[in-house]
This record gives C-alpha cells, structure tokens and sequence, in this order.
C-alpha cells in the first residue's frame, strides 16, 4: 500500500486519561512535598505509586498502542529535530505537505524527556522510602546510605522536572500558535485537526500489534485495583528471636526508665551518650535516680546493643551525632533541634502532650523501646489542644 | 446448693484475703518504721500527720534544685495525679485514691532512697518517713 493522506489521526483515549494523570500526579506530589506537613508523605507515596501505574502503562501502550502514539514511530533522529527546529526558527510552519502524525520531533523529544525524568523520580523515590523510612516495596531491601543518596537525587529531579515541565508547555504554546490549533483542548477531547493543519502521511507498512496494547490496558486494571487494596505503611522488622536476658533487660529499661519518663528508644543516641546516662544517674537531669548494682549492669549489656549505631535506619542515622556540650540530652540533638524548631514551646506543654520529651504523644508508631522505635513521617500527628 | 456455699465461701475468703492483704502489710511497715525511730530518737511517741504534711508541702534545702519539695511532682493536693518533670503523669499519693500505695517494702525504700536524695540531699529518717506515710494514707 503506498503511503496516502488523511486527518490528523486524534489522541486515543487512553494516552489523554494517562496524560492528565501524570499531570495531577506531578502537581499532588511536589504540592505533598514541598508544602504539605511531614506526614503528607503517605499521600505523596500513593501519589508516586500511581504514577508508576501510569508510567508503566505508557509504556506499554508505546510498544503497542495507535502507530502515532508509538515510541517507534517518534521522530527522533538528528536530522529530523535539526528540520523542526529550522521550521519553527524561520516560521515556516507547519511545512507544506503534510504535519507530523504523532509528536512533532521537538515534542516528542520533550515527551521522551518527560517520561525518562518521571520513571527516575519514581525509581529513585521508591529507593529513598525504603532506605530512609524502611517502608514499601524496598523497605527490607535498601541500606540507609543508598536510601539518602537516592533520596537527594529524588529532590534535585524534582525540581529538574519542573523546568522540563514549563519547556513542555512553553513547546505547547509555540506549537498551538504555529499550527493554529489548540493543543490542551485536543489532549482533553482527542479531535485535533484544526482548520489550518495539512494532512498527515501514514506510514506504507503499519504494524500489526495489538497484544501490547491489550496487555497495557490490562496492566492498568491490575494497577488500579492493586493501588485501591494495597497499603503503603512502614516495614515493622520481624520480632527476633529474643534470649531471658534480652527479655530481662527490656522488661528492666521499660520499667525503670519509664517509670519517670517515657521510655525512649535506645536508637535515639549512641552507645557512648548511654554510657553517660548510666554512669551518672545519680544526678540524672537534676534528679537522683540510682538504680540497684544488678539492674544498672543489665542495662549496660542492653543499652549498646540497641544504641544509635545498631539500626540502619533514620532515627539510628540521625541520632548518632549528639550535642557536645550535652550529650545525654536526646532533645539537644541537632537532629531533634532542627525538626522540632517549628514547633512553639506551648504545644509541648499542651496537657495532652505534656513535655518535648513524650515522643509518643506525636509520634503514634513509637511503640516498644525494644525496635527502632519508628518514627515513620506519615504517622506524626500533633493532637489538637 | 452445697457448691453455691462452697463457691461463696471461697469469694468471702478471697475478698477479706485481699482486704487483709491491702492493710496488712502497710501497718506492718508503719510499726518497722516506728522502732525504727524510737531507735534513733528516744523521745518519739507516734507518728503525726500533720508533720507529715509540712513535710510534705514545705520547700526543702540542701537538695538538687529543680526539685526543692515532694510537691514539685507530686502537686499540692495529694488526691490528684502529679507529673515528672519529663511530663508523665503520676498516679495519686493518697491512699484513698491509690489503695496500693505504700505496701511494696522494695518500692518504698527505692523512692525514698531517691527522692530524700533529690529534694533533701540526705536520707530521711524514719520519723520523716512514717509522719510521710501516715499522712497520705488519711487522705
């Protein structure tokens, strides 16, 4: 079949569904990060696994959607961007003849950006979340270092990908002008053939695959409905096997420690700074609180092991640098310090909170001094006066 | 109807078991601490709880200074829950509202050990301890 002219060929529905999803999912998610309070971080995290969904059917459906919507038929070679871009520089454009099918080469070369910036974002979030929070799918996976690197690449491709996004609209813009045709309004309702848009070629040899399409549209069903039944919350470490000491000496800590003050978990400062604690606790923050022989020995057994420097995670990471004027003080931490700063002092003095050293009353996920004590961003909840 | 009576008798004993247990041991105490002090001052008479209570509400010296008195924590009014100087909340000294308070020998020498130390800087004396405890067990 020779190569013959028709309409513009309009955007199916799927690739317009997909596009208005990624737009919300890109606004949700740096509106959830950049100014939602820290426990925003459960809807982000819903938000980024959408938009894995959407990204993974994107690219299905570029294997094997309509030919215009393929990556394969993209028009991405050197010398095609070289001709668009001469086009658009010198206002000729659209060319006489006929106007590209799918993309034009600059947007499609935008569109591949896109979508190359937003799988990394959502690699690289993925990564982080279960480096730095131990939570989802790489929770029990992921060491804390790669966690925080890839968390800091997440941070700096966010905002790489708002540049790509306002290139995108500008690329938008340029092009409606050029063509005469509205290019949101055709990403909304598909038709996009406007009065001066010339036809298009359609290719002599149209390929006859549809299994990737079929098969997009079913990852899409699987996807949605497992993000409707999936939950997103923290990785607990399974409870290890525990010896009569070990058992003895948490029921000691929880005990005797708590009986003043909440018992903290021993991951908020290092091995050393707990060291202190025990060797001074006859002038313990001003007050005396010795302990028998036996039970401070147990302790000083217990107390390391479950230290800072014990747990991979962010509380371990955080809370291993101590204020050196003060470094059996958990709240004079510079961690502690720099997170609780936005806090005002009334609040912790709210009478169901009580001091700035009942980590509970906010932290809902601090349980058993034994773990690593959570933490986890999305369960801070300050409780109403 | 003879394994009713079996099943009644056997709560009558447990409810004054446990009566006896929940005075028992606290007048024990009392009476330790009592030729105790009539060890150490052979004027003593008897407990008072009104002592017991300027011991209580007084501002001591000699302590550590965040804590100059039992009501630094405890508050003034022993029927009501105190709180640590951390925030948590301590349940009520008076016996009236904590009917177990002051019969663990083991937990009343531990907090007397510590706060005497705390808020007088010394230990007390058993005169100081049994006026203390006869105090808060009338209120």
């Amino acid at each position: 079949m020779p190569p013959s002219r028709v309409p513009l060929p309009p955007w199916s529905l799927t690739v317009r569904v997909l596009h208005w999803g990624l737009v919300c999912c890109c606004f949700a998610a740096w509106g959830t990060a950049w100014l939602g309070p820290p426990s925003a971080l459960a809807v982000h995290v819903w938000v980024g696994s959408s938009t894995g969904f959407i990204l993974l059917v994107r690219l299905l459906w570029g294997l094997g959607g309509p030919w215009w919507e393929r990556f394969a038929f993209f028009p991405l070679r050197k010398a095609t961007l070289h001709l668009h871009t001469r086009q658009i520089l010198s206002r000729q454009y659209p060319p006489e003849g006929h106007a590209w099918p799918g993309h034009p080469p600059l947007g499609a070369a935008m569109v591949v950006a896109l979508l190359v910036l937003i799988l990394t974002m959502v690699l690289s979030g993925t990564i982080a979340y279960g480096g730095i929070e131990k939570a989802g799918p790489l929770g029990s996976w992921v060491p804390f270092s790669i966690g925080e690197l890839a968390g800091t690449l997440h941070a700096t491709m966010a905002i790489l990908l708002l540049l790509a996004v306002g290139g995108h609209l500008l690329g938008v813009i340029v092009e409606s002008r050029l063509l005469g045709s509205a290019l949101v309004r055709a990403m909304v309702i598909g038709r996009r053939d406007g009065s001066h848009t010339p036809p298009v070629m359609i290719p002599a040899s149209l390929p006859p695959l549809r299994l990737w399409g079929g098969a997009s549209l079913i990852t899409l069903l699987v996807g949605l409905s497992a993000l409707l039944i999936s939950g997103h919350g923290p990785v607990h470490p399974l409870p290890l096997w525990q010896t009569e000491e070990e058992a003895n000496a948490t029921a000691i800590y929880e005990q005797e420690c708590g009986a003043c003050h909440m018992a903290y978990p021993p991951a908020l400062l290092p091995a050393s700074s707990w060291s202190d604690v025990l060797a001074t606790l006859d002038d313990h923050f001003g007050e005396d609180a010795s302990l028998p022989a036996a039970k401070v020995s147990a302790l000083q057994g217990w107390l390391p092991r479950h230290a800072a420097e014990s747990w991979d995670n962010k509380a371990g990471h955080a809370f291993r640098r101590v204020d050196y004027h003060n470094p059996t003080r958990i709240t004079a931490t510079p961690f502690w310090q720099d997170h609780h700063r936005q806090i005002p002092i009334e609040t912790f003095r709210q009478k169901n909170i009580g001091s700035q050293g009942n980590c509970r009353a906010c932290h809902q996920d601090v349980q058993s001094p034994a773990d690593s004590g959570g933490f986890h961003r999305a369960e801070i909840a300050i409780p109403p006066r | 109807m003879r394994s009713l009576l079996i099943v009644g008798g056997l709560a009558a004993a447990l409810v004054t078991g446990t009566a006896a247990w929940a005075a028992g041991p606290r007048d024990d105490i009392l009476a330790a601490l009592a030729a105790q002090a009539k060890a150490e001052q052979p004027a003593f008479t008897g407990f008072d709880a009104a002592r017991g209570k300027t011991f209580f509400q007084s501002a001591h010296s000699g302590g550590k200074p965040d804590t100059p008195s039992c009501t630094t924590c405890h508050g003034m009014d022993p029927r009501q829950p105190g709180q640590t100087r951390a925030g948590k909340s301590i349940e009520p000294m008076a016996v009236s509202q904590q009917p177990t308070r002051f019969t663990d020998q083991e937990k009343i020498d531990k907090w007397f050990e510590r706060n005497c130390s705390s808020v007088l800087g010394r230990a007390c004396t058993a005169v100081e301890k049994g006026d203390f405890i006869t105090y808060l067990s009338q209120q």
